[in-house]
């Protein structure tokens, strides 16, 4: 390994090798492709191909996630949605944010005249906020470390929106808990390169944390993601998920159950379903579902859980809602930040009308 | 650099914004084309690898990145008619597929070599908002009569003949140009000399306001400027 230090990883498609299909030589070729990483063994199998895990080579065998994802090459090249998902994902690590798996190399290789792999390789985190709910004892984590993944999570997301991005499959087994109780959102950003391979795979994928425009194939966008975490916020008091449905319609009858059946003006436009399609039914209340939580908490669920995409509460208002906030000083840190926020919001908008040439 | 492989690169740029302009392509690819082009040859010697060929993978990819996709075919013929002018278009045949073939690898090893980071940072919004924030400044029958917007964009347009957009940060050289622009037209910034801060500075005692920057400093300036005149006297080389 150490003599061939090619400055490309891999080997690229000049070099041609025989295209055999079986499996043995798949594995010869994956061993010898990656010169700079050495796989170890199977992560998971995950809506959208394998995940390895493996060693980087030259990082004195530091553990790493390789994600690989089988893209087709079309006559125009790689599709633009690889390209450009992925050097967004790279741009995006300039930040380095806390909250954010890292990406730490993308390679390609080819596997066949019209199909290409990439490899994105991330840091490895061995441990999903579902697994450490799984291993969390007894009593329950304490409002207050629910309280810092809650704050850690939807930086996280904050972070996503910010750079247009949606992640559209929040869900316990992609975030990610460091061994020092950070948290890590992984597998966002990807949708786009991954929608070729979605109609080849029929896997399931879990219903329980898609927000209900999601599930009636409605218009979507960031707030989707705010329902996720809702129903995460849920799941960190009961450590187990709040609503399981085993198809759409079942899910939708759950949220309903939860929320009450949402009025006739609510009811989104050109949606798969008639609102008719659900027995009418008044809210519970959100005490009966998340027995533990307090009321400063509950104001915050129920903010995240509100049918109307449009009203429900975002990102950055939900990390300013006093749920995360000490109450002696919520009210003078509330009134200085909102301030001054006003006041950067209208100098923003005096300069921005575009400028004759 | 050697002179040699600069004044190539001079060229190829300038053969990259001709086919892109014949492709319609607007400039933003372009300019992302011609750093695509800057990178890829800052990491691979001019040796390896035909420059042209480099240049018009570029094109292609920028394409794709800013989300003004070109097709294939298009990029080959209008980069082979832009560089073989006297030759006869392209017919298809054993000729034009194997220049598709070679640019569809070229992407990939290209890719490969940047790492899939192929979206940059570019000094255009910044100028546009930048020259936005000067004009109300100026008197408007001077702002109407004088180009500065256009020497600046000029300037800009220039500037990826070189490789000044690996070098500096976007927001630097757009003021580098608009500065350059001004110093061209003999015109000052009204009431500049009152003012406390140069205009592009920033006051460190306010909040950051997005149209000044908070860490440029003259020299620098004066650096993208001895920059970009350096690449105005290698024109005259190229061209002779």
């Amino acid at each position: 390994m150490k003599t061939s230090s090619t400055k490309y990883h891999g080997n690229g498609s000049s070099h041609g090798e025989s295209s055999s299909s079986t499996t043995k030589t798949h594995r010869r070729r994956d061993s010898h492709e990656k010169s700079n990483y050495e796989e170890v063994g199977v992560i998971g199998n995950g809506a959208y191909g394998t995940v390895y895990k493996g060693r980087d080579l030259k990082n004195d065998g530091k553990f790493v996630a390789i994600k690989k994802i089988r893209i087709q090459n079309t006559e125009e090249g790689m599709p633009m949605s690889a390209i450009r998902e992925t050097s967004l994902l790279k741009q995006l690590e300039k930040f380095e944010h806390p909250n954010i798996v890292r990406l730490l190399d993308v390679l390609h290789n080819q596997l066949t005249e019209t199909e290409i792999r990439l490899l994105l390789v991330f840091e490895y985190i061995d441990q999903d906020l579902a697994t450490y709910l799984e291993r969390c004892s007894s009593p329950g984590l304490g409002p207050d470390r629910i309280r810092d993944l809650m704050l850690q999570l939807l930086n996280g997301v904050d972070f996503l929106h910010a750079h247009r991005i949606v992640h559209r499959d929040l869900k316990p087994q992609n975030i990610l808990i460091t061994s020092q109780g950070r948290l890590k959102l992984a597998d966002f950003g990807l949708a786009r390169i991954y929608s070729f391979h979605m109609q080849l795979t029929s896997v399931v994928v879990t219903l329980w944390y898609r927000a209900p425009e999601v599930l009636l194939q409605g218009q979507y966008a960031t707030p989707v993601d705010l329902w996720s975490c809702g129903c995460i916020l849920a799941e960190l008091y009961n450590r187990r998920p709040l609503l399981c449905g085993q198809s759409d319609v079942e899910q939708l009858r759950k949220i309903f159950e939860l929320i009450g059946l949402p009025s006739e003006e609510e009811w989104p436009e050109n949606v798969s379903l008639p609102r008719e399609s659900f027995r009418s039914r008044p809210p519970q209340p959100l005490e009966k579902y998340v027995p533990e939580i307090d009321p400063i908490g509950k104001d915050l669920l129920e903010k995240l859980l509100c049918f109307n995409p449009h009203r429900r509460i975002s990102a950055r208002e939900a990390l300013n809602h006093r749920y995360f906030r000490d109450d002696i000083d919520s009210f003078r840190t509330s009134s200085s930040l909102s301030t001054s926020e006003t006041d950067s919001f209208d100098t923003d908008g005096r300069s921005d009308t575009p400028v004759s040439k | 650099m050697d002179t040699n492989a600069v004044k190539v690169h001079f060229r190829v740029i300038r053969f990259i914004q001709e086919a892109g302009l014949k492709l319609r392509l607007t400039s933003l690819p372009i300019a992302t084309a011609a750093v695509i082009y800057h990178k890829f040859f800052r990491e691979n010697k001019i040796t390896d690898f035909d420059p042209y060929l480099v240049g018009t993978t570029a094109l292609y990819m920028a394409g794709k990145i800013e989300e003004e996709v070109v097709k294939l075919r298009d990029v080959v013929n209008i980069c082979h008619r832009t560089l073989h002018k006297n030759k006869p278009p392209l017919d298809i045949g054993e000729t034009f597929w194997s220049l598709r073939e070679s640019v569809a690898s070229s992407e990939l090893l290209i890719l490969r070599s940047l790492r899939f980071k192929v979206v940059f940072s570019q000094p255009h919004k910044f100028v546009l908002h930048y020259l936005k924030f000067l004009k109300d400044w100026f008197d408007p029958h001077d702002w109407d009569t004088i180009p500065i917007s256009k020497t600046s964009w000029a300037f800009l347009r220039d500037c990826y003949h070189g490789d000044m957009c690996l070098n500096y940060k976007a927001e630097h050289i757009a003021i580098g140009v608009i500065y350059f622009a001004l110093l061209s037209h003999g015109m000052e910034v009204p009431y500049h000399n009152e003012a406390d801060m140069k205009w592009w500075q920033e006051n460190p005692n306010q909040p950051p306001k997005m149209v000044l920057s908070d860490d440029l400093t003259l020299p620098t300036v004066q650096n993208i400027i001895s920059d970009l005149m350096t690449l105005y006297e290698m024109e005259i080389l190229v061209q002779s």
